[in-house]
């Protein structure tokens, strides 16, 4: 490991709390993270989000300890940790099955941490009864885990890592276990024990809904990398690459293909196109042959199909959400989806699709961000 | 319908009735004959009285033969345990090439004929000089009771969740309190069928011993095998066996009662 020895050095170098850098890691030479770097302020509620395979779940357990990074520092507190063990640490780790201790009750469960600290029995008994409290499971402390239901399990893990006053709290897949009209009460619980407690928290998920709702910052990864640690707002209104504008947003972003003719001109599939001057403004300055525009619903709307800068569409399915209407069109053989409230008329037939909003413009080859309008 | 219905049910009620009496008829007869107060082995028995059982607690040789058996069960036990608990545990916390194998080979002993194994194994006691030594009765026993001692500890521990590990040591568990608090506390009561199969299969084996123990360790089994073989059947090793008998059911339920046993093996 990298990070020994030079701890005064490592001090002060950077602000963040959490602060993990140059972290990579293989299994059998498959690298699973490749030299992630990632900053958590303190007192930051962060979502790792990513599909299944991202290493999410493995920069999750090398914070923990439970796993040793090939390279990489992380820092703590102004604290190098990478050469502590796991159970030497402070970090609370929520399991995505809870695991809880199925031969002790629930009390026990909770002070277990605390036994482990040698905390003299009173002040743990106040302890674990004000973790309980803070999850609402007093009543239950003599119970065993497995006379409880998967709600409860899962407030005893949390109750269980919060007793031991953790420097910072993981959280995997904490949702995951659940089923949908719990999940929505147990994401603003957690919203609220964190704003509660002031923990710094970094919670592993493969569902965008729920980085959204509740993370102050995103960090979406791909394939053992960062894409983009940002605000919700930030990496749904300007994602980075591609990849990030597909996997965030009810629906996610829809790629257009816009080439470039040789005389400047703009086409999708085989029609010409004209773009509205503003979007001519930021699409003219990128010397490619060929971008694709991340357009969400919002970026667009429905006109008639000989509106100025419209693009020619056929309307293929009308998806009904009560509010709303997401209606699904083909422009150049290519798909994309309008939003319309539930009393705007649909029109049928053929149709317009206007761009009202200036969309993220990417390399088709590399997917990355081009010529960053905001 | 129903009538069809019971008529498969009885049908089967009977058949599962033979089972048993095949299995358990011996061992009735055993039962009995050994309240008999008759001088020979008779089933059914002549009359009751409680005579062999007298005889049998004031038969030295006897007393030897089962402490010998006891000592023999419990040290092969302890080997067989702690080398078939750590085989078990690198086994289902690991993968590498050629598990399966290692893992078959462990249960060897379960297919070979003991028969084979004791001749060879008698060769092999011969060059080390420790043939007719408690030592060699020991060993022999530890590797014949391996497999069991592998094998339920191997589905021990695949029931243990490695998150429960992973969970105490964050909580700031140091490695051998894992294994003292989460650990040791969950696969006791594999760790004590283990055992007690262990044991049993130690306390009933009769090819090999009957091969390698010498003069000095003769085991009960071995004992009461010579006699039959010499003079017949004893009514007091009736009334021993009887006694085991009674013993091994008691543990059984208990087993069963409280670790699940049929469960596990």
């Amino acid at each position: 490991m990298t990070d020994h020895g030079d701890n005064q050095q490592g001090r002060n170098l950077t602000s963040a709390y959490l602060s993990i850098s140059g972290m990579a890691k293989a299994y059998r030479g498959t690298p699973a993270l490749k030299s992630v770097d990632l900053d958590v302020n303190e007192g930051e509620f962060v979502a790792l989000l990513g599909p299944s395979g991202c290493g999410k779940s493995t920069l999750l357990r090398l914070v923990a300890g439970l796993l040793e990074p090939d390279e990489g520092t992380i820092t703590l507190a102004d604290q190098r940790i990478g050469h502590l063990p796991a159970y030497k640490r402070d970090i609370g780790l929520v399991f995505q099955n809870y695991a809880l201790f199925p031969h002790m009750t629930v009390a026990r469960n909770v002070r277990f941490g605390l036994d482990m600290r040698n905390m003299p029995r009173a002040e743990a008994e106040t302890r674990v009864a004000d973790a309980l409290a803070l999850v609402k499971l007093e009543h239950l402390a003599a119970r065993m885990p497995s006379e409880l239901s998967g709600g409860q399990q899962q407030r005893v893990a949390l109750a269980r890592a919060i007793a031991i006053r953790p420097r910072l709290l993981l959280l995997d897949e904490p949702l995951s276990n659940l089923d949908a009209v719990l999940r929505a009460s147990v994401r603003t619980e957690l919203r609220e024990l964190h704003a509660r407690t002031g923990l710094t928290i970094v919670m592993v998920t493969h569902d965008q809904v729920e980085a959204m709702t509740m993370a102050d910052r995103i960090a979406v990864m791909s394939d053992g990398e960062v894409l983009q640690h940002d605000t919700p707002q930030q990496i749904y209104e300007q994602p980075a690459s591609d990849f990030v504008a597909k996997f965030v947003g009810t629906p996610p972003a829809a790629m257009l293909q816009v080439d470039r003719k040789i005389d400047g001109r703009f086409a999708v599939g085989d029609t010409i196109w004209s773009p509205s001057p503003e979007l001519e403004a930021v699409l003219a300055p990128i010397q490619r042959v060929a971008v694709a525009l991340g357009l969400r619903p919002d970026h667009l709307a429905l006109t008639s199909a000989d509106a100025p800068h419209a693009l020619p569409a056929t309307i293929r399915t009308v998806e009904y959400l009560g509010a709303e209407r997401l209606v699904h069109v083909e422009a150049g053989g290519q798909m994309l989806v309008i939003r319309l409230s539930a009393d705007e008329p649909v029109v049928t037939g053929a149709v317009g699709v206007a761009i009202v909003k200036s969309p993220p413009v990417f390399d088709l080859t590399t997917g990355l961000r081009l010529g960053r309008a905001g | 319908m129903k009538l069809r219905r019971a008529a498969i049910d009885t049908v089967w009620i009977a058949w599962m009735a033979i089972g048993y009496i095949v299995v358990l008829m011996p061992i009735v007869v055993v039962f009995f004959a050994s309240f008999s107060d008759g001088n020979t082995f008779r089933f059914p028995p002549s009359g009751f009285s409680l005579k062999w059982y007298q005889a049998a607690f004031e038969s030295s040789e006897y007393r030897n033969a089962l402490s010998v058996s006891l000592l023999v069960g419990i040290l092969a036990t302890l080997v067989s345990l702690t080398a078939g608990t750590l085989a078990a545990y690198a086994l289902s916390r690991s993968t590498f090439r050629g598990k399966t194998m290692i893992e078959t080979l462990l249960l060897a002993p379960l297919a070979l004929p003991h028969i084979v194994w004791a001749i060879g194994l008698l060769q092999i006691y011969a060059w080390l000089s420790i043939g007719g030594t408690l030592l060699g009765l020991v060993l022999a026993h530890a590797a014949l009771t391996l497999p069991f001692a592998v094998r339920i500890m191997l589905s021990t521990f695949s029931q243990l969740d490695k998150t429960l590990q992973d969970a105490a040591t964050t909580l700031g568990a140091s490695p051998m309190r894992v294994v003292v608090h989460i650990v040791l506390p969950l696969i006791w009561p594999g760790v004590l069928t283990s055992a007690l199969f262990t044991f049993l299969t130690s306390f009933n084996e009769v090819t090999v011993s009957v091969l390698i123990a010498g003069s000095r360790y003769l085991t009960y089994p071995v004992r009461l095998y010579s006699e039959l073989r010499s003079q017949g059947i004893d009514p007091t090793t009736i009334a021993i066996s009887a006694m085991l008998v009674a013993m091994i059911i008691v543990f059984a339920l208990i087993g069963e009662r409280f670790l699940n046993w049929s469960r596990r093996v």
